[in-house]
């Protein structure tokens, strides 16, 4: 990046800065045309004499001559608008892809720190400099060269007519132009300093509010949200005090400035006056001085404010680039470089000193056979972290050098690092895209080939790219790099994802995630026959006994005591999926089919006895009492409301009951579910009641489309897949028996064939924010799962898979037989827990050593087979 | 089963006679109603304690292991309360318990006795009650039995 601001402007926009500079000057003709022609309208149309006038070639008597002029004017009007527009697009395009341009870079620049920079680098400063602080620069480089050639030059006219009027007054017109051209910069001096405490103030607030964002357990934990908020609060009351200090100097400089620019017409008017009193000047070039100093006025201030912004935006510009020149920073081969095959050979240490900030690591001398398994133990205090990242090469020893296969890992380009090292720690990095492109994350190294494309926007964006250095690639395309995968094709790759997520017992809960997860409409179709398999192998797996003793089926006419009154009434589900029963209160199907079936009135009593009942629950216990929290079928916030309800009608009874009370009342009774709430609500009076408005819905709905029955085989999009396969209702009774169901309906899933579908359906499943929709351990297994997939030849994992545990034994194991070729090392806790080739100790001073001499590569089953035999003896 | 049958129930355990019938009625909606089969097992020796039961119909049998094998201590019907001591003093389970019949209980989450408890001091006092006398008939059960042994020796 260049150091100064012009530097940047020039080298990346000399072309459009001409152009601009070029725009500029044409136009100067024509603005001096369009103040010609008014004044030839005015002298020579209206008041002159001697026609018909002779314009290229025609005659013409005075009307059509005025007409003629008057046309001219406002072409020349529409030609001057027009060529302003071009100006001012071409200055904002240009700002916008300078902007552009610089944004990128800086990111770019980030790309390359070393990781060691990042100790230092907070993310809130570098977005606040990325996105606030260069955002007016942008702006201003559009028009760094226009703006002072345009008002510089009309100065120079102006000038140099004053000049030629008299020398004198001329003099005395620019007279002052030095003392504001020498004080300006001095009293701007203070303002840039302010300017720059600003910014910086700026960035330290926006990397507090990110630290509360990150930190908000500790935050809840600590009880500090009031010392956060102080400390927001404080960097608030600096940047006004910083706001109002700049007002008192930018203000002081404007009004200056206005003194300077009146004082010389304060010279004239008395000077001249006295002048042309005396006879020493004529009247006529006094006036023609002084049309010409207000003419002057105008480009003077827009040259004095350009000034002003060169300096705010120069220095801008440079506080912004010194924060991002290290010294030490990767070229841009670390990113752009062409290797992509992994490295293979041995891990070599040599010398290694781990500097402050790691536990006083020492490693002497240490070589890892390629292929061999290690487990790392000790160094509690830092070391064994700082070790483990130093062999993945993220963290640089102040001391020694690692190799792998004889090439420092420090300096490898990260294609390179990339293909050959895999590294998993404790809190993976996930991003918020669908579990599956988190998946594939390790693999997204090739750049899409776009060279083929005719797509006119794929065009247009490379075109852009091209103009501002940016990447020409597009960031939605296929990245996949299927050959480091090992696969041909996206099907391939596609099974092998499945088969991995397996390996690592991430299938499981893909599958769980998918079950209670429901289908886009327009997918349904492709369900049905599957969805229907798995019923009818889940119906087979469990006699007709055994079913009904764990879930209640749906049956015509019957009153289902395990569903609620909404599916009891419609004896089907709309496809439509909705939040609450309000929710599907306002689709017009529900509504019309409670109407239609005269289910309505008998409804909106039950909900006048459920109100009731939690009318007198709440009077029972205290208001904010926890008790409340406590009932399975209805929140608290609802149970208040209700109540709520109830006195509400019981204070005004002659105005009635309200459409909304009334849909408050329908609401509390669709959501009623018989075994769940026991409220003695529905009677057998009401059931029968309710199968005969079901009857009544079943016949309106009969057809149409959006609805799903009971008894229709098809698949339901507005119900989950796991209510889609068991199409009954499970038994709130016997939740004793859910853990029996939820097995056999596994067994259904995968003789059924649908297990694949449902982890495809998983994995698409949104990963969430920093990977929240998964839970701690789902994240670790995805980034193993991740680090097997691309196949490297170095795996790190540091705070995975290093226990005891047969779950970490397993995925240590399915590690080892995927990549039978690649360097394991593991931390672990005690160094047998391993089945290792070799472990490396750290002793409680930070020294490293091999505590096992490593057996040389392909002899690494033994010692698996010599733990077997000490736990035999 | 539905809340009058369970409020009916709960009228008639000792623990619950001095107290109001709609702060029970407040203590049936807020527990769960279970079904177990004959045979069934509620929970073992060692689980975690996470709920009180009342027994709304049916017996169940207390179960404690002996010799390898599990012998019958107790059995509980209508109207009796276990499981309470876990949930109160955080322990895990002393002895295992199974549906010696069809069985139906009310299933009191922990956290929605300790809600009840500050709730309803009145139900809080009955408990208090009810363990002081049972601790006080396994003291004199416990003398006895001292009293017996060393007869013995």
């Amino acid at each position: 990046m260049d150091k100064r601001f012009f530097n940047f402007v020039w080298r990346h926009s000399k072309r459009e800065q001409i152009t601009i500079l070029a725009l500029t000057a044409v136009s100067f003709p024509m603005v001096y045309i369009s103040l010609e022609i008014p004044k030839r309208i005015v002298n020579d149309a209206i008041n002159g004499r001697d026609f018909p006038r002779e314009v290229l070639g025609f005659e013409l008597q005075q009307v059509p001559y005025l007409l003629v002029l008057c046309f001219a004017f406002l072409g020349m009007v529409v030609l001057i608008n027009g060529m302003k527009w071009l100006i001012n697009y071409s200055i904002g395009v240009t700002g916008e892809r300078m902007l552009r341009r610089l944004r990128f870079m800086m990111f770019e620049y980030v790309m390359r720190f070393r990781i060691s920079a990042f100790r230092r680098t907070k993310p809130g400063e570098i977005i606040q400099m990325m996105l606030g602080e260069v955002e007016p620069l942008g702006g201003f480089i559009g028009e760094v060269i226009a703006t002072p050639a345009f008002q510089g030059g009309l100065l120079c006219v102006y000038m140099i007519f004053i000049f030629m009027q008299d020398f004198w007054l001329g003099l005395a017109a620019i007279a002052l132009y030095p003392v504001q051209a020498i004080l300006l910069p001095k009293m701007q001096a203070k303002v840039i300093r302010l300017n720059k405490a600003r910014a910086h103030n700026t960035r330290v607030l926006a990397d507090a509010i990110g630290e509360g964002i990150t930190s908000i357990a500790d935050i809840h934990t600590n009880d500090t949200a009031r010392w956060h908020l102080a400390q927001i609060s404080g960097r608030l009351y600096r940047n006004t005090t910083i706001r109002i200090d700049l007002f008192k100097r930018k203000f002081t400089i404007k009004f200056i400035n206005n003194f300077l620019n009146q004082l010389t017409p304060f010279f004239f008017y008395s000077a001249g006056g006295y002048l042309v009193i005396t006879g020493d000047l004529d009247f006529g070039s006094l006036v023609a001085v002084l049309a010409a100093y207000k003419d002057l006025a105008g480009p003077w201030r827009e040259v004095l404010n350009y000034l002003q912004r060169w300096n705010d935006f120069n220095s801008r510009y440079e506080f912004v680039v010194e924060s991002f020149m290290a010294e030490d920073m990767f070229g841009t081969d670390r990113i752009f470089g062409p290797e992509r095959a992994p490295l293979r050979g041995d891990l070599e240490l040599a010398g290694i000193e781990g500097g402050p900030g790691s536990g006083g690591l020492t490693a002497p001398r240490l070589t890892i056979r390629q292929g061999q398994t290690v487990a790392v133990a000790g160094g509690g205090n830092g070391a064994r972290d700082a070790l483990m990242r130093m062999m993945a090469g993220l963290l640089e020893p102040a001391a020694g050098r690692i190799t792998i296969g004889g090439e420092p890992l420090t300096e490898l380009t990260m294609p390179r690092l990339g293909a050959t090292v895999a590294y998993v720690g404790a809190e993976p990095g996930i991003i918020a895209r669908s579990i599956r492109d988190n998946l594939v994350y390790g693999l997204l190294r090739r750049m899409p080939d776009l060279s083929g494309q005719a797509d006119a926007n794929v065009a247009a964006m490379l075109r852009e790219a091209r103009a501002t250095g940016n990447m020409q690639a597009d960031p939605e395309g296929d990245w996949t790099d299927y050959e480091a995968a090992g696969v041909r094709s996206p099907e391939e790759l596609d099974r092998r994802l499945l088969a991995l997520v397996d390996r690592v017992g991430l299938a499981d809960d893909m599958v769980a995630s998918a079950l209670d997860s429901q289908i886009d409409r327009k997918d349904a179709g492709r369900w049905t026959q599957p969805i229907l398999a798995a019923r009818a192998e889940l119906a087979a797996s469990l006699s007709a006994a055994e079913l009904a003793d764990i879930a209640e089926p749906w049956v015509e006419g019957r009153f289902n005591t395990n569903g609620t009154l909404l599916a009891n009434v419609l004896f089907g589900m709309p496809e439509e999926i909705a939040t609450g029963m309000r929710g599907y209160i306002r689709q017009p199907l529900v509504i019309s089919a409670l109407d239609a079936s005269g289910a309505r009135a008998e409804l909106e009593a039950i909900g006048r006895d459920i109100a009731g009942e939690f009318a007198d629950l709440v009077a029972t216990v205290d208001e904010n009492s926890p008790v409340l929290d406590s009932f399975a079928g209805y929140p608290k916030a609802e149970i208040l409301a209700a109540a709520d309800l109830v006195k509400a009608i019981h204070a005004s009874p002659a105005q009635g009951v309200t459409d909304e009370q009334r849909e408050t009342l329908l609401a509390l009774a669709l959501g009623y579910v018989q075994t769940r709430d026991r409220l003695d609500v529905v009677d057998e009076t009401r059931i029968s009641s309710l199968m005969d408005c079901q009857k009544r819905a079943r016949s309106h709905l009969q057809g149409k489309p959006g609805f799903v029955c009971f008894d229709e085989p098809r698949f339901n999009p507005g119900r989950s897949i796991a209510e889609n396969i068991l199409n009954a209702m499970r038994r709130f009774d016997r939740k004793s028996a859910w853990k029996l169901l939820g097995e056999r309906m596994e067994a259904a899933i995968r003789s059924a064939g649908l297990r694949d579908d449902l982890i495809r359906l998983g994995l698409g499943a949104p990963a969430g924010s920093g990977g929240s929709n998964l839970s701690a351990t789902a994240r670790r297994r995805l980034a193993l799962a991740r680090a097997m997939l691309k196949r490297p030849s170095l795996v790190v994992l540091d705070g995975v898979a290093g226990g005891r545990s047969p779950a970490d034994v397993a995925l240590r194991e399915s590690i080892r037989s995927e990549l039978p070729e690649a360097t394991l090392v593991v931390a672990v806790e005690h160094a047998d827990d391993a089945d290792a080739d070799c472990a490396i100790e750290i002793d409680d001073d930070g020294v490293a050593h091999l505590r096992q001499p490593c057996r040389p590569a392909g002899d690494a089953g033994r010692a698996a087979g010599e733990r077997k035999r000490r736990q035999a003896t | 089963m539905n809340l009058n049958r369970v409020v009916e129930v709960m009228r008639e355990m000792p623990l619950f006679r001095n107290v109001d019938p709609k702060q029970l009625r407040v203590v049936a909606m807020m527990g769960e109603v279970s079904t177990y089969r004959s045979g069934e097992r509620l929970f073992e020796k060692g689980d975690e304690g996470d709920a009180a039961y009342i027994v709304l119909s049916g017996e169940v049998l207390v179960l404690v292991p002996s010799d390898g094998d599990e012998q019958a201590v107790a059995t509980l019907g209508k109207g009796e309360l276990f499981g309470e001591l876990a949930v109160l003093c955080d322990q895990s389970r002393t002895s295992a318990i199974a549906a010696k019949s069809d069985l139906e209980v009310l299933r009191l989450d922990r956290t929605v006795v300790m809600n009840l408890m500050h709730e309803f001091p009145a139900i809080t006092l009955e408990l208090v009650r009810i363990l002081g006398r049972r601790l006080e008939r396994t003291t004199a059960e416990l003398s006895q039995a001292l009293a017996e042994l060393s007869g013995v020796r």
